[in-house]
């Protein structure tokens, strides 16, 4: 296939096309080998540029200076028309940043999770033991769902019994964004407040003031990740976060951190189903984990792209990104770069040599996802509650990867397997 | 011959989020106070160190060649 320069994909590839979101695997390919950055549109979206290698996509993420984040739309006046300051944490710079930044970390830095972690594992193997005796279970709902959703629950110190309703508002958030398509029925349309909120009613604002409220009057006594945002110091002012800061700070790490690492975890087994061997490695050797879960991430990006805009006219890779113009960055191609990841990068293998370069799915640059570390810990955590009980994994008959409709995500809708349990 | 980075640390600036130490577990660890620490600078090569420095949220990694920070 022959692709011109400028012009992208022949097809007409865009990562937004959900149709083209299904399996991007070849055209990026095409792309990364002969048109490295290039010009896509998908009108009426603006003209983006598309840049598919490992590299580029490292000397983008670097320069926040140059290529502002600017969230999950390509939509560069919307994203001009926020004061900086009132940014979120995702699509915001320094100064603003890393204030926003550290607040989170106050439940989501090494220490904290690894200090809920027994927590995390304890309800893991709850979960487990709920389909362990029998001999299928659709594995999304059953396993790949309730871990992370109880794990962001653990760290903050929300009660997991609530964790049902976050789910639903980081469902309500996402299929909103996937209005950002053109090719959703209602692109274009502004998601109204109401669509964040679930039936009952209940916004996650109210849910989590009240929650506060709730801590201030003595009521709530723990040492977790809320209670380290109350007494949390900003590092700039000195003085304590406003409510409306944490709750934002919460808010987005339910919002951000469900979904993500619920298709992480459904593509890791998926990926396992498909490989019994690997498997029955893990079972033997548990210190292979965190190199299945890399392995996962780097081929099966929960997120496959992030936008940047470019903010003053510059060079990448001998291409010119002129002022204003907005930027997608293709991790799920990064991650797959032959040049990188060497001949064989579209296979999952557990034994490749490191240190590996690291792949692009958290991000990379100042916004590397704040969440990482408690990402790859539950993960870690479900699988080996998992290997702990269950002695083989396969594909329901007829089962067929569908990924969830929204363009950005990679994960199973479903996930049928049948299960051989092995002796408590 | 390019001569070998030197990466530094601003302990004074870390917060222990442990992006480095994400980016590049053979590089860097979080010691006992949580600030970040580096193991070993040959662990990996030149684009892994710059990525895991620039993973910094608050620019406490700077790698420097013959003195002179490199981006």
């Amino acid at each position: 296939v022959e692709v011109e320069a400028e012009l992208g994909h022949p097809s007409g590839f865009h990562p937004f096309r959900w149709e083209d979101s299904e399996d991007p695997f070849e055209a990026l390919h095409e792309l990364r080998l002969k048109c490295p950055i290039s010009q896509v549109e998908f009108p009426p979206l603006p003209p983006a540029k598309l840049v598919t290698r490992y590299d580029d996509l490292g000397t983008i993420f670097r320069d926040w200076r140059t290529f502002h984040n600017i969230g999950v739309s390509i939509d560069v006046d919307g994203w001009k028309a926020i004061p900086p300051e009132q940014h979120g944490i995702i699509s915001s710079n320094p100064p603003h940043h890393g204030p926003k930044r550290r607040i989170m970390l106050n439940a989501v830095a090494p220490a904290p999770v690894d200090q809920a972690a027994p927590a995390i594992r304890a309800f893991a193997e709850k979960v487990v033991e709920r389909f362990a005796k029998s001999n299928g279970a659709e594995m999304v709902a059953e396993w790949a769902k309730p871990i992370p959703s109880a794990a962001i629950a653990i760290v903050l110190g929300l009660p997991v019994e609530d964790c049902v309703r976050h789910g639903h508002w980081t469902t309500q958030i996402i299929l909103s964004s996937s209005q950002m398509s053109p090719s959703h029925p209602d692109f274009g349309k502004v998601p109204s407040a109401s669509a964040y909120m679930p039936g009952d009613g209940s916004s996650p604002f109210t849910y989590l003031q009240e929650h506060l409220d709730r801590r201030r009057d003595g009521e709530i006594q723990a040492d977790d990740g809320i209670k380290a945002m109350l007494e949390a110091r900003h590092p700039q002012t000195g003085a304590s976060y406003s409510d409306a800061e944490i709750l934002e700070a919460v808010n987005t790490m339910l919002a951000a951190g469900n979904e993500t690492t619920t298709s992480l975890m459904a593509n890791l087994l998926w990926r396992l189903a498909i490989r019994p061997d690997l498997y029955s490695a893990l079972r033997r050797d548990r210190s292979l984990i965190l190199a299945a879960i890399d392995e996962s991430l780097r081929l099966d990006p929960p997120q496959q792209i992030f936008e940047r805009v470019c903010i003053r006219d510059t060079e990448v890779g001998g291409v010119p990104f002129s002022d204003g113009e907005p930027v997608i960055l293709s991790l799920a191609s990064g991650n797959r770069d032959g040049s990188v990841y060497g001949d064989d990068a579209d296979e999952f293998r557990l034994d490749r040599e490191l240190p590996n370069p690291p792949n692009w799915s958290m991000g990379g640059g100042i916004h590397l996802c704040v969440g990482a570390y408690l990402a790859r810990t539950t993960a870690e955590i479900g699988l080996n509650a998992l290997l702990d009980r269950i002695e083989t994994v396969s594909l329901a008959p007829g089962f067929e990867y569908r990924k969830v409709e929204f363009h950005h995500f990679r994960g199973p809708r479903r996930l049928d397997l049948i299960l051989q349990s092995s002796p408590k | 011959v390019t001569t070998p980075v030197e990466v530094v640390i601003d302990r004074g600036m870390c917060m222990g989020a442990g992006e480095c130490v994400f980016t590049a577990g053979s590089l860097f660890q979080l010691d006992a106070e949580h600030k970040a620490v580096l193991i070993d600078v040959e662990a990996a090569d030149d684009a892994t160190i710059l990525n895991a420095a620039a993973s910094c949220p608050n620019f406490a990694i700077s790698v420097l060649r013959d003195g002179r920070p490199v981006t």
